[in-house]
């Protein structure tokens, strides 16, 4: 072994190493750490239970990073990428034959991962505690006051990080639509916008027949309903699908009465959702303000005093959208889906103290409830 | 930490590997141990390229890999080498392992006995970041104590590089040791493993299909083995790495020695669990 040898060969490794370093300036140095969910019995008992129920959530996480993956790497492509050849994909495939395990979604979204990987985290966090529940709720073993010290024993883990957690007080949806950038990604592409709706309507509301209902074979065939209703939202988008972001107050209110600080975190789980979908999708915010945009609105969403509103308001807003707009109720569903009294992607004002509705910003009322209002 | 392997002729060694074999199978199997997570999508040396990416095991989590099973084939010798190994995400971005790497071998010539090894390593790898912009960057380094008529010890440092790609992610590693020897000579020790060489760097790519959660990969690595003068080895390799369950992962993979003395080819099989409870925090 010649000593020239000895130093080419490592020297020739740090090369390959120093050539995938990239040449722009604005690269991010980030150390966001990622977290073992909380180990417990109940882990895994809601795929163990209600596997149907759990692919489809796999598959949606396919829907959320494909979404921001090609909303941040082909800004110009064709509305129709997203609304007929991705959606079609999503819904007559990943949908239709969901994956059996929860996805990477870093090897999804890649470019997106690489963009805000501290907002993909907050999501990963977010959706491990969506899941964890899920979990405590399924578990026949734990008796109501135990499925609540879980419930309470998960918050508290989930808010051992602060660099991750959303804020559990309530956030006015002013902080997801009525900023600069908002409304882009319902306008243009509503479809999607839709689907991503119906994602979290199915969401929230498999918590519903899971509280509500005592038996096991009730709460079989409850998820089963709630599914169902999920695939009628599919039927002719997007007619069918919600009209408002579904909230978690309204769609699954035994739930968010038992556990509000749950459905909070939820609630701004999904906005955010939406406000990093119009981030994205609104050219008027350059590429090269994306990222602080998305982090910025993801620094709002974990504090707990930016548009904050009182829980009794946000309930009141919840009930004022109207649960006609959302896709209808999570247990007790009627045959046929809800006739909305809103446009679709309507965007109401609300009282931030009271949560009552003060008006429309965008669309307008097509009868109901909300016939009176402008 | 795969593999590190030393040979030593020792039929009490051998024996005693035997006996401790059962017991490592029997852990394996134990049914306390309630599945695992063990991300296909998070490389580990060994498992089943040896160049491994720069994502360290999550917070918390506590993973058991079970059965990382290396079989070599060179000039009519074998040896199997098998490390049980412990992995714990014990910091932010830093995992510690412990292994104990066993290893069997026959010789090719007829008036040899066979021979068996038994050692220790403990190992550490950080992230330096979260791949942005930039790649992710990791360091790590290991300890490893193996047991023969003589003793090895070497510490050993580990550069990695991961960049992502849409459909492909590259993995750079480039690691150095230091090491001593009880009888003070590399001379009567053949290594077979990754671990055991003054040097070694590699490069790595792989392709993940998430829906699948399969990732394939292939490598060619460059190591100098220890002992005198062995000149410079290079390899190639490729595995999968599947999610089995939530908690579980299984790998393989296949690979050639190109040039060195111990030109030949092996085979890597491998399983993780994720341990059930690792933590319980707030009770």
């Amino acid at each position: 072994m010649s000593a020239r040898t000895r130093i080419v060969c490592p020297l020739t490794a740090l090369a390959l190493l120093a050539s995938v370093l990239p040449g722009r300036a604005e690269a991010q140095w980030v150390t966001t750490a990622e977290q073992m969910y909380l180990q417990a019995p109940h882990n895994w008992v809601f795929r163990d239970r209600y596997p149907a129920a759990d692919r489809l959530f796999n598959a949606f996480d396919y829907g959320h990073a494909i979404l921001y993956e090609l909303l941040w790497t082909r800004p110009d492509a064709p509305a129709s990428l997203l609304e007929t050849i991705e959606y079609d994909h999503l819904t007559t495939r990943v949908l239709k034959r969901p994956p059996r395990l929860p996805l990477e979604e870093r090897a999804i979204a890649v470019r997106y991962a690489q963009l805000a990987p501290e907002a993909l985290l907050m999501f990963e966090w977010a959706h491990l505690l969506h899941r964890q529940i899920y979990d405590v709720l399924a578990d026949a073993r734990l008796s109501p006051e135990a499925r609540d010290a879980e419930v309470a024993r998960l918050l508290a883990y989930y808010r051992s990080r602060p660099d991750l957690a959303f804020s559990a007080r309530p956030k006015s949806m002013a902080l997801m639509q009525e900023q600069p950038y908002s409304l882009a990604f319902r306008t243009r592409y509503p479809k999607f916008n839709g689907l991503i709706w119906g994602y979290h309507w199915m969401q929230v509301g498999l918590y519903e027949p899971l509280v509500v209902y005592g038996t096991a074979v009730e709460r079989s065939a409850g998820v089963l309903a709630t599914v169902d209703r999920f695939w009628l939202m599919l039927s002719d988008p997007p007619r069918t699908m919600p009209h408002v972001m579904p909230m978690t107050a309204a769609v699954a209110p035994t739930f968010a009465a038992r556990y509000p600080e749950a459905a909070i975190v939820f609630d701004n789980l999904h906005s955010m959702h939406d406000v990093i979908s119009d981030i994205l999708a609104n050219p008027a915010v350059p590429r090269e303000r994306k990222r602080a945009e998305i982090l910025r609105a993801a620094r709002l969403y974990r504090d707990d005093s930016s548009y904050v509103m009182p829980v009794a308001a946000w309930r009141t807003m919840a009930t004022e959208m109207g649960i006609e707009n959302m896709g209808g109720p999570a247990v007790n569903i009627p045959p046929t889906l809800p006739t909305p009294t809103v446009t679709y992607g309507a965007v109401m004002t609300h009282d931030d103290s009271t949560g009552k509705m003060t008006g429309f910003k965008h669309g307008s009322a097509v009868g109901g409830a909300h016939s009176g209002h402008h | 930490m795969p593999f590190a392997s030393h040979r030593v002729v020792s039929d009490t060694r051998l024996r005693a590997s035997r006996s401790l074999a059962p017991l490592l199978v029997a852990l394996a199997l134990s049914p306390s141990i309630a599945g695992a997570q063990t991300d296909y999508y998070n490389t580990d040396a060994g498992r089943p390229l040896a160049v491994e990416d720069a994502l360290p095991l999550e917070l918390r989590a506590l993973e058991l890999q079970l059965a990382p099973v290396r079989f070599t084939r060179f000039r009519g010798a074998t040896e199997l080498g098998f490390e049980p190994e412990l992995a714990l995400g014990i910091l932010p971005r830093t995992q510690v392992e412990v292994g104990i790497p066993i290893t069997v071998a026959t010789s090719s010539s007829a008036d040899a006995h066979g021979s068996s090894a038994v050692g220790l390593t403990v190992a550490a790898l950080h992230a330096l970041n979260v791949e942005t912009s930039l790649p992710a960057f990791a360091v790590g380094g290991s300890i490893a104590v193996l047991g023969g008529e003589s003793r090895i010890a070497q510490a050993s440092v580990k550069a990695i590089a991961t960049r992502t790609m849409p459909g492909v992610r590259v993995h750079v590693n480039a690691a150095f040791s230091v090491r001593t020897s009880t009888n003070g000579s590399d001379e009567e020790e053949v290594t077979f493993g990754d671990e055991l060489s003054r040097w070694l760097a590699g490069v790595a790519i792989d392709r993940t299909f998430p829906l699948s959660s399969l990732l394939i990969g292939a490598e060619l690595t460059a190591r100098e083995p220890l002992g005198a003068d062995r000149g410079t080895q290079w390899s190639t390799a490729a595995g999968a790495r599947y999610q089995l369950g939530p908690r579980s992962s299984l790998d393989g993979g296949v690979g050639v020695h190109l040039t060195g003395p111990e030109r030949g080819w092996f085979v890597t099989a491998g399983a993780a669990v994720q341990l059930y409870r690792a933590w319980r925090p707030d009770r």
